[in-house]
This record gives structure tokens, C-alpha cells and sequence, in this order.
């Protein structure tokens, strides 16, 4: 049973009304003022405290994709990225100075001094040092100066060091390219920044990404080069050796496939780290094989040999012609023979073999000037030969109508011409191939995310020589090889084709060319019948001796026979097996 | 069983038993159904978090493996190797007879 509860009084009802009301009116007043201030806040001040809200719970995560990598032929990295850090001050925030600035000094291994006179006199936010070692901002991390930060950043590095170093390049501090491919192939390589708005909490922890990423915006992409690391290392090897051995200024090595113009080698000595590339002088970092032009000397006698062969002005490699007993003079000028021969007789290929400069001017005469000209261009001499990888110089080749009495005899044996190493490479391809110059390529493929986005196929330029003539020059510098000056030169177990070359070099102090300092090179191609590879070797002003067949021929012949060996192609004699995979 | 509630309701609230029912049963929905709201976003908060701590690890693991592999591919620099075999194993390039070629059908 439920009791009932006494009615109230007249006047206590009265003051529970009147209270009533009084709690009603405050509450209303409470109301008021409480939709005053949210209208105040919502409608007024709605998209300053918006603004403010969202910075102080959202933030903006840059996510950055390093720059590509970079391949050889064989998915071996050359370049790659590291993640590294960058310490960033705000003066404004720094409380105590000298303290900050004797700290971040001590670990960065910076100078005192500069790092407060900066820290004092800098009002704005600036860059400490960048991409600092991982020991050196490990330190720091703990001591959590105030007003130093840690950026993340993409530091290039190159793990293999030297090798291929001027063909792969270098990159700046801003992940610029700066040389080789890294800077060719800039736009495919650079890295991808990508901003998402993430959401803070009061600590500032990130809870979650409000932006999702954009994902239009694909990572780098990836760059595959013909080089191949190991061809690239036997080469740099022999040519280091070689340049040591003879205490040469420098030197050159190309190696190159003759039937599709990829490079698989180019080195160049001194050598230069790519990680460290601020400490060596440009000079150094050049690679000169495409970017500096020579008096090739004698290995460019095959070219004029090939010229008057194909032209039909010279039908075989037996004629004869007369060498002036070691003197011929055209005009006012004398032409004599190397080391003083005197030749009287030679038949073309004996002219290639013993190098004959008076019997190399002979068979110019024969074709005449507009014909040799004609086919020097053929070749691709006097111009860029549009090779995959920046500062490529054209050569130097005076046109036909600016040629004196002289040029033609000067250039039949390679004087009074300039052409890069890989000028002569492509055109010395052509006589090994068949006769078609091919377009010489560093870059085999581009690749994204893993997959071949386009890969580069070979390219036939012009056809420059024919077949037929082809087939004789390779008779012709295999003679020049087994015979002439290129013996040692000649690959064991192989038949080797090649030139050797010894030029004087222009000493433009004096205007004359020097009587001391040499080019000693030499241009082959092995298995000569069916070349696998063409190797140009230079080296620039050796001591001791300077012949080419002494000094370069030895490097042409251990390169061919380590590049050979491991390209499977198995010498003569030696013993080969055929086995089932089963 | 639950009278003594509708007894409170009488005395302290001065509702009738009905109303105060009704009252709790809104009020019990009400509750339930706030927690039901904010149970997910709590949950996903934690989440996030734990999303958050776990990108934070593997971008640390990326950043280490990305640093082995820069150690693998400088070991595996061929002067290097060079180095070690004529230095520590006495390796020799070799003689001519001592290659085989194989190849594989």
C-alpha cells in the first residue's frame, strides 16, 4: 500500500512557485549568456578559432621519395638513397647560446665560432648543417636542445664508390643531378614530395592521417644502365695498373658491344668518390671518354683505309703504293714515318699493320678530298654522336671547304682532326659490325616500381660502310695485330683486330706539338670474326715508354681476355662442356 | 521486486511509479546509446594510435634495412673482394687450361 503525501500549505506553495520561477529565470539568464557565447564563437570568431583549432591538432607530414635508382645491366644498385638528418635551428627559441652553440659544434664537427657568430647574428629559422652522419645527430637527439629540430632527408649514396663513377654522375645537396646520368636522367630519377594533413593529439602525437596520400603522384623511378659492374671493374682495374705502372697523367678505357652500341664499360683515371665528390677538383670528375676531343694518331689510319676500300677507289687490300723511302714532302711541308722507318713498297694492309704515315696520305690521295671528308662525317666525326649522358662534345673537324693543301694528308693519319673516345668507338663498331654505325647508349631501361616502363632498343644510324669492306678491314687489322705493331695486343686463344696509336700531343704553350709527351692508345675489337666487344684504351702522357702497342696494347689484351672469359666465350683450346639442365 | 524504486519515486521524487519508469528506461537508453556512440570512436583513437606506433616502427625498420643494404652492396664491391682473395686466400687469376666453359642446355 502507498501512503499519500500531505498537500501543501497555501503560502508554502506560494514561496515554491516564486522560487521556482527565480531557478527558471536564472536558468534562462544561464541560457542566454551561454547561446551569446556559443554565437560568439560559432558565427563570429567560427574561422579564426577554425584556423587556430586546426593548428593545434593538425599538422602537415611531408613524406618524401627519394630518387630513383640506378642499375647496371644486371640489377646491381650504383646509386642509391640513405635516409639521413638535418639539423635545423630557430634563434629565437634557443635560451642559452653559447651553450647550444658549443654543443651542436663539438657534435657536428663544425667550427665554434662560425656556429655562434651565425646562432647571434641570425634572426630567422636556418639550416645548421644537412645530411649529417647518423652518429653525429644520435648525440644530439638526447639533449634536445631547445629550438633545434631534425628534419629527415634523402642522402645519395654510392656503395660501390669509384666504379662508374662518371657515368653514374653525382647529385647536389638539394638532390640535384649534377653530372653523368644522375643529371640526364633527371626529371625520371628526382624524387616525389608528397604533404598529408595528419591529426595531433594534445601531446602531440600523430592519432591518424586526415588527407589520405595522393596517389596520382607515383614514387621515383628507377634507371638501368648497359653498364655492367663487372666489366666496368676488370677495366678500371687493368687501366689503374697501367697508368701506375707508367706514371701516366691519365687514362681512358671504353667498352662497348659493337652490334647494339651499348657501353658496358667506360673508366676513366684518376678516379674520383662520388660520395665525397666536393673534395676533387671538376677536372677529375669529367668524363672525358665523351667530353674531351684528341688527335686520334694512327688508329684513325683505318678509317682512311676503309673510306678509299668502300668508295671503290682502292679495290683490294693488296694494292700497292710507294712510300717515299720514309720522306715525302707536300708543299712546304715533310712527312716522315714513325721512329724514322723508310718504307719503299706497301701493299693497304701492310700500311695498317707497320703504321705507315706516308702510305696512310697515299691512299687519302687516292679518294681526294670531297670523298674522304665525305666519309669522315659518314662516320660520325665532326659531330655529337647523341650518346645518352650530358656534356658530350662534337669533336673537332674543319669543314672541307676551310681544309689547306695539308689537311688532307695531316688527317689521313689522324692529325689536324679531334675526336672523342667514343667517336672513334662507334665508328671502329662500325667496321666491326658489318659496316651500320650504331647509336652508342647507356641506358638500358626505366623502370617503375619494378616494372619496364621503356627500355631502350638498339639504334642503326646510316649504313657507313659495306659489308664487303667490313669483311676486309677485319682481314686488315687482324694482320696489323699478328704482324704489325699491335702483337702485344693480341688476345691468347683469340683472333684479335685492332690499331695501336701514338700521338704526339699539342702543347699549346709552345704552339707546337709536344716532343715529350704522347698518347699512347689502342682500338680493337675481339673475337675479330664475330665481335662480341670493341675496348678503346688511352692513356695520356705515360713516362718510360709511349708506344701504344706497349703501353695501351697490354690493357686491350688483359680487359678482352677477363671480358671474354666472362662473357662465356670460350678461347681456343680450351675445353668446353655441354650439359643437360636435367 | 523493484518496489522499493516506485516507493522513491513516490517520496523523494513525487512522480508516479509509471513515470519514474519511464524516466530510467529513457535515461538507461539514452546512456546506452551515447556509449554506443562513443565506444567506436574511442576504440578507433586506441587504434590510431597503435596504427600510428606500428608506421613508426616500420619506418624505423625501413630506414635500418635501407642501411643493410647499403652495407650488403659495399660488401659485395668487387676491389673489395679482389682485395680479400689475393690478400687472405692467395687467389691467382687463372692459367691458361685451367678453364672449363660449361654451358647449360
Amino acid at each position: 500500500m502507498s501512503r499519500k503525501s500531505p498537500p501543501l500549505k497555501k503560502d508554502a506553495r506560494a514561496i515554491l512557485k516564486i522560487r521556482l520561477v527565480g531557478v527558471a529565470c536564472l536558468f534562462i539568464l544561464f541560457g542566454m549568456a551561454l547561446g551569446t557565447r556559443l554565437f560568439y564563437l560559432q558565427v563570429i570568431n567560427h574561422d579564426e578559432l577554425v584556423a587556430l583549432s586546426k593548428k593545434q591538432y593538425a599538422d602537415k607530414e611531408e613524406i618524401v621519395y627519394g630518387r630513383g635508382v640506378i642499375f647496371d645491366r644486371n640489377q646491381n644498385t650504383l646509386a642509391m638513397n640513405i635516409e639521413v638528418e638535418s639539423v635545423h635551428i630557430n634563434p629565437s627559441r634557443v635560451k642559452d647560446k653559447s651553450y647550444t652553440a658549443r654543443t651542436l659544434a663539438s657534435h657536428l664537427n663544425m667550427d665554434r665560432g662560425k656556429v655562434f657568430g651565425d646562432l647571434s647574428s641570425k634572426q630567422r629559422p636556418y639550416w645548421v648543417k644537412r645530411k649529417c652522419n647518423l652518429e653525429e645527430v644520435s648525440k644530439l637527439h638526447h639533449l634536445d636542445l631547445p629550438g633545434v629540430r631534425f628534419i629527415s632527408e634523402q642522402k645519395r649514396v654510392y656503395p660501390k664508390r669509384e666504379l662508374a663513377a662518371s657515368v653514374t654522375g653525382i647529385v647536389g645537396m638539394d638532390d640535384k643531378g649534377f653530372a653523368g646520368s644522375e643529371y640526364f636522367h633527371q626529371s625520371i630519377l628526382k624524387g616525389t614530395t608528397v604533404h598529408r594533413v595528419i591529426e595531433k593529439d594534445a601531446r602531440g602525437r600523430n592519432i591518424r592521417s586526415v588527407s589520405e596520400l595522393v596517389k596520382t603522384k607515383s614514387k621515383s623511378r628507377d634507371v638501368v644502365l648497359t653498364i655492367d659492374e663487372v666489366i666496368q671493374f676488370i677495366a678500371e682495374h687493368h687501366l689503374k695498373k697501367q697508368v701506375e705502372k707508367y706514371e701516366a697523367d691519365s687514362g681512358m678505357v671504353l667498352v662497348m658491344e659493337p652490334h647494339t652500341g651499348e657501353m658496358l664499360a667506360m673508366a676513366n683515371v684518376p678516379q674520383f668518390n662520388p660520395n665525397k665528390y666536393q673534395a676533387y677538383p671538376k677536372e677529375k670528375r669529367r668524363n672525358r671518354i665523351i667530353t674531351h676531343s684528341y688527335e686520334p694518331g694512327s688508329i684513325f689510319k683505318p678509317i682512311t683505309a676503309a673510306a678509299a676500300l668502300d668508295s671503290g677507289k682502292v679495290k683490294s687490300t693488296d694494292a700497292l703504293f710507294f712510300c717515299e723511302n720514309g720522306k715525302f714532302k707536300i708543299k712546304s711541308k715533310t712527312y716522315r714515318e714513325a721512329a724514322n722507318h723508310k718504307f719503299d713498297w706497301l701493299s693497304l694492309q701492310n700500311i695498317i699493320a707497320k703504321s705507315s704515315n706516308i702510305g696512310s696520305i697515299k691512299i687519302a690521295q687516292e679518294l681526294g678530298e670531297k670523298q674522304f671528308y665525305k666519309y669522315i662525317r659518314k662516320f660520325g666525326f665532326g659531330k655529337k654522336t647523341g650518346i645518352d649522358l650530358p656534356g658530350e662534345s662534337a669533336g673537332l673537324l674543319t669543314r672541307q671547304s676551310g681544309w689547306s693543301g695539308l689537311s688532307l694528308p695531316s688527317i689521313s693519319f689522324g692529325h689536324e682532326i679531334g675526336v672523342t673516345p667514343i667517336q672513334l668507338a662507334t665508328a671502329w663498331s662500325a667496321i666491326a659490325n658489318g659496316g651500320n654505325l650504331v647509336l652508342p647508349q647507356v641506358t638500358k631501361l626505366i623502370l617503375n616500381n619494378g616494372q619496364v616502363e621503356k627500355s631502350f632498343s638498339p639504334k642503326i644510324i646510316r649504313r657507313v660502310i659495306s659489308e664487303k669492306t667490313s669483311r676486309q678491314m677485319i682481314e686488315v687489322l687482324k694482320n696489323a695485330v699478328k704482324n704489325g705493331t699491335g702483337t702485344p695486343a693480341a688476345v691468347p686463344g683469340f683472333e684479335t683486330a685492332g690499331k695501336t696509336g701514338t700521338a704526339q700531343i699539342f702543347d699549346w704553350n709552345s704552339g707546337s706539338y709536344s716532343q715529350n709527351k704522347y698518347l699512347s692508345s689502342f682500338i680493337g675489337f675481339v673475337p675479330a670474326d664475330a665481335p662480341k666487344i670493341v675496348v678503346r684504351v688511352m692513356i695520356e702522357n705515360p713516362r718510360k715508354h709511349h708506344w701504344g702497342g706497349v703501353v695501351a696494347g697490354p690493357v686491350f689484351r688483359e680487359i678482352s681476355k677477363e671480358v671474354l672469359r666472362y662473357l662465356n666465350e670460350p678461347a681456343k683450346g680450351e675445353r668446353v662442356f655441354f650439359l643437360n639442365h636435367a | 521486486m523493484f518496489e522499493w524504486m516506485g516507493r522513491i519515486a513516490k517520496t523523494q521524487v513525487h512522480v508516479s511509479p509509471k513515470k519514474f519508469w519511464v524516466i530510467m528506461m529513457f535515461s538507461v537508453f539514452l546512456m546506452v546509446g551515447a556509449m554506443a556512440f562513443v565506444w567506436p570512436n574511442v576504440k578507433m583513437v586506441k587504434m590510431a594510435y597503435e596504427y600510428q606506433s606500428l608506421a613508426q616502427e616500420k619506418r624505423r625498420l625501413l630506414k635500418e634495412n635501407n642501411l643493410l643494404m647499403v652495407e650488403r652492396e659495399s660488401l659485395k664491391s668487387l676491389d673489395r673482394i679482389l682485395f680479400l682473395a689475393e690478400k687472405y686466400t692467395d687467389l691467382q687469376p687463372p692459367e691458361k687450361g685451367q678453364v672449363l666453359t660449361v654451358f647449360l642446355k
